[in-house]
This record gives structure tokens, sequence and C-alpha cells, in this order.
């Protein structure tokens, strides 16, 4: 894939593969590409050439509505997360369950979700009046509403402020239950030592894979 | 919570759009309905008009059955005419007779022998046809088998003409009204999906079914067609007991009993909510664009 700058390639021949239950984190400086191979690999846009195989299935193979039985394994959140601006913070968390056709109690569902969180306070605010770091945390959380296999974040932690540590405890549960977790970022997040088992470097195009970080075996191959 | 907003949602929200969306749809309706109502109501007229003025071909008194038969044929293969009929000098003494009465008949001596058999030639299209039909006979008084063609007068072929440009007319502003309508809706529709774009695209990223989004389109589209078309059914009763109130002898005391008004004033029932889904259906269309960004990445939320 070409850099929209002219400068080689953005994106170059990146193949990686993860496996299921691993924390892993992509990192690399700013415009080298991360967010474009987060949109990708979370399934909101598709390159025209290249394969791109995610949780197991080969999308070049894969009709609309398989595309989306597959999302539903997939929970993804941006650097500045997407939310409907109109709509209340509990109206965007059910979002997925809506999508996920599982609509019976959806509300009270987000409620006790988030009881004894720091979201509980935010949920009648309108998206649109959230603070940064709160509509980071919102996008967070919704990514992990409904247990995804595949958890993506990308923009890293370090702008999550206070709530760090509380995202950090949501991955650690989201990985108890053999949940995959990708952060991309610019730098190695701290926080996320000890969870951590694989990390990639990005840079000029190309996927270098870092010595191991963590206690946990990875294995990294696979295909982007 | 629903996959898309409620109808009642929406159409509160956007209440004056809404009401204007429907409103076009009730006159798009309206339109070819009432002239529809008006063609069934004046369709008996119509038709005696032209059946005084179908052309008639006379043969000479010399001919025989044979010869109009084999005329009445090749008339017949005309693409302006349906169908050529032959009348016997028999048949013709009959009809005279029923306009004149038999003692006229007896008073002017008239028998079969005085009377030679004739072609009665019938467009293909009423109306529409007929103009071409009368032109085509015309061209037969040349032939040595016929006497006369007897051809509506100039008057008469002036009110046909005019009827012809008044039925094509009303049917191009018929087709206007409904593709109007349609398009209205399609655009009103397209509208409401552009304002809960961001939604739409959240829900296509966590899975939701891509039918279950295009539905929304469809839903909305149907629910205003069909309040379209029960509105357009009561302006169109309404707009009868008018009419028959003020001119009763115009609509005729038995309407009640015609199938063709029934039809047309519960048509709208039917016909809005196809609009509706024809219009949904479209919007789809425009909805569903697949975009491509400067890194020739494809949006699969598109």
């Amino acid at each position: 894939m070409p850099h929209p700058r002219g400068e080689g390639a953005l994106l170059d021949d990146v193949s990686f593969q993860i496996e299921q239950g691993t924390v892993a984190q992509i990192v690399g400086p700013t415009g080298v590409g991360k967010s474009v191979l987060f949109s990708i690999v979370s399934l909101r846009r598709a390159s025209p050439t290249g394969r791109l195989v995610v949780a197991g299935r080969n999308l070049d193979r894969l009709d609309d509505s398989a595309v989306a039985m597959l999302r539903r394994n997939v929970g993804s959140c941006g650097q500045t997360p997407q939310l409907v601006e109109e709509e209340s913070v509990a109206e965007n968390l059910a979002l997925p369950l809506v999508a996920r056709d599982r609509r019976a109690g959806v509300f009270e569902r987000v409620v006790e979700s988030v009881a004894e969180t720091p979201i509980e306070p935010l949920l009648e605010v309108p998206a649109g009046r959230l603070a940064h770091a709160e509509r980071r945390l919102v996008g967070i959380w919704r990514a992990l509403i409904c247990e995804p296999d595949l958890v993506l974040i990308d923009g890293g932690l370090e702008d999550l402020g206070a709530f760090q540590e509380f995202v950090v405890e949501a991955l650690s549960a989201a990985h108890r239950r053999e949940a995959t977790i990708v952060v991309f970022g610019r730098t190695l997040s701290g926080s996320l030592d000890g969870l951590c088992s694989a990390s990639w470097r990005l840079d000029a195009g190309r996927l270098e894979r870092l010595e191991e970080v963590g206690p946990m075996e990875a294995s990294v191959e696979g295909a982007a | 919570m629903a996959l898309q907003r409620s109808l009642r949602t929406v159409f509160r929200e956007g209440r004056s759009e809404t009401v204007t969306a429907a409103g076009v749809l009730v006159f798009a309706l309206l339109v070819p309905t009432t002239m529809a109502l008006v063609a069934s109501m004046t369709i008996e007229v119509a038709s005696g008009y032209l059946d005084a003025h179908r052309p008639v071909v006379y043969l000479e008194a010399t001919e025989e059955g044979e010869r109009a038969k084999a005329l009445a044929e090749e008339i017949e293969s005309w693409r302006a005419v349906s169908r050529a009929r032959v009348r016997t000098p028999a048949r013709a003494r009959a009809d005279l007779s029923e306009r004149l009465g038999e003692e006229e008949m007896a008073r002017l001596g008239v028998d079969d022998s005085m009377l030679p058999y004739s072609v009665i030639v019938e467009p293909a299209v009423p109306v529409l046809g007929h103009l071409d039909m009368v032109a085509e006979t015309s061209a037969l008084e040349v032939r040595s088998e016929v006497d006369t063609v007897d051809v509506p007068s100039g008057r008469a072929v002036e009110a046909l003409s005019f009827a012809r440009w008044v039925l094509l007319f009303g049917a191009l502003v018929a087709f206007g009204a409904v593709a109007m309508g349609i398009s209205h809706l399609r655009h009103y529709l397209v509208r409401l999906a552009e304002s809960e774009e961001e939604r739409r695209r959240l829900l296509t990223l966590f899975g939701a079914p891509p039918e279950a989004v295009a539905r929304a389109a469809l839903r909305r589209g149907l629910a205003t067609g069909a309040v379209a078309g029960g509105v357009a059914t009561v302006a169109l009763a309404v707009l009868l007991a008018l009419w028959y109130g003020a001119h009763p002898d115009l609509v005729g005391a038995e309407f009640r009993g015609s199938t063709a008004i029934w039809l047309t004033l519960l048509a709208p029932l039917g016909v809005g909510p196809l609009i509706g889904l024809v219009a949904g259906w479209l919007a789809n269309r425009t909805i569903r664009r697949t975009e491509v960004d400067e890194l020739e990445l494809r949006d699969m939320l598109g």
C-alpha cells in the first residue's frame, strides 16, 4: 500500500498472527500506518490488494452477511471513538447489543455492566458532551460490552488519564476469558506489563517482532 | 431499543419533512386516480361516441358476401384494426329498422336488396388508434369493389384528435406525478438515512445484518406510502361525494355499483405502499454506495 505522501510504502507485506487469548501491542511513530492497519483489522476498511484473515476467516471469500457475523466477534475502539453524538452514553453502549440482536432488557444490561464504574455517572450524558478521556473510556467499554473474542484498541491507553487503571482491569477481565486483545499505540504501554505477551514495531511499512515482553509464549505469524 | 429508531420517533422529529413527503405522495396518487375516476364515469358516453364514429366500408350492390368477407379479412390484418365485421344486407336492414322504425321503413320501401354488404371497422386501441384507422380506411374508396367509405366527419376527427392528445397528456401528467412522488419520497428517505449515518455505520461495525440495516428505508417508505394511500382514498371518496352532490347526472346514480369506480377509489391503498417500497429500494441503492479513500481502501461500513 503506497504512502499517501509518496514516501515509499505505508504498509508493505505486513503479516502477523496472534493466538487466541493473547494480549499484544503494535507500536510505531505517528503517521506510520498503525491506524490504517487498525481500520483494516477491525473490518472498517478493506484493501483491494492483499489478503485479510481475521479470526480464521478469509475476508475475500465472505459475503456481507458473513462479514456481519464475523464482526460480532470483534470489538474495536479507534483513537477518537465514533459515537452517536446526540444520543446518551447508555444508548451508545447499547448499540453493540442491539446490532447483535440482544435487545431484550438492553438498557438494564448496560446499567448492570457499568454499575460502580466510572461510566455509571455518565450514562445519561449525551455523547457529544463527553471530554476526550471519557469518550475513549466509553468507546473501549462499548468494544468490550458484548465480550468479543477479539478486542482492538487504537491510540494506546495513555490518553485515558485517570481511567487508565480501570480500563486495564477491564482488559484483564477480557483476557481471563480468553479474548485476544491488540493495542495499537506510539509506545509500549507500561500499564499492560504482565498482560502483554507479544509486540511488534511498525516502521517504514514493515512489522518487526519485538522480543517477548510478557510471561506468555506467543505465536506470531500470519496475515493482515 | 430497536435496531432503527421507531417510525413514531423518526416522523415526530422531522414532522414537517414527513408531512411534506406524505403530502407530495398523496398528490401523486390523486392525479392519476382522479383521472381514472373521470374516465370511468365518462367511459359509456365515450364508447357510444366512438361506436357512432366507426368507419363503415360499403361494397358495390353487385358484390357478394364472399367478397365482403375477403375484404374484412384484409382490413383485420391492419395493425390499427382489432376487428372488421361483415354486415349482411339483412343485418343492415335490421339496424336501420331499429333506428327508423318499421313504419318508416315501410313508407320508404326499404328492403334487403337495396342494402349492400358492408364492413364495420373497429380500432385496435380506442381513441388513440381511431385516427390511424380512419386514414387507412378512407383509402379503400378507390377500390373497384367499394362503393363508398363512411368515415367520421371533419369535426368528429378533430374531436377524436383532441381526445387523443388529452389522453396522452393525461397519461404523461399521471406518470410524471407518480415519478415525482417516488423521487420526493426517495430523497426524504435518503435524508433520514443520512441523519442517522453515524448510528448506521456503528450498527454495521458491531455486526448488524446488512439486510436489517437496509430494511429501515423499506419500512419507512412502506409506512409513508400506506398513510399517503389512506389519505388519498379518503380524499377521492370526498371528491366523488362532492361531485355527486353538485352534478348527480354527470356521476350517474349507478356509480355505487360500478366496479371500475370502486377499484379506482381503493387503488391508492395498494399503490401507495407499493410506491413507498419502490422509493425505499431506490433510497437503499443511493445509501449503500461503496467509497474508496485516498489510500484506495474500501469503506466497509458504507
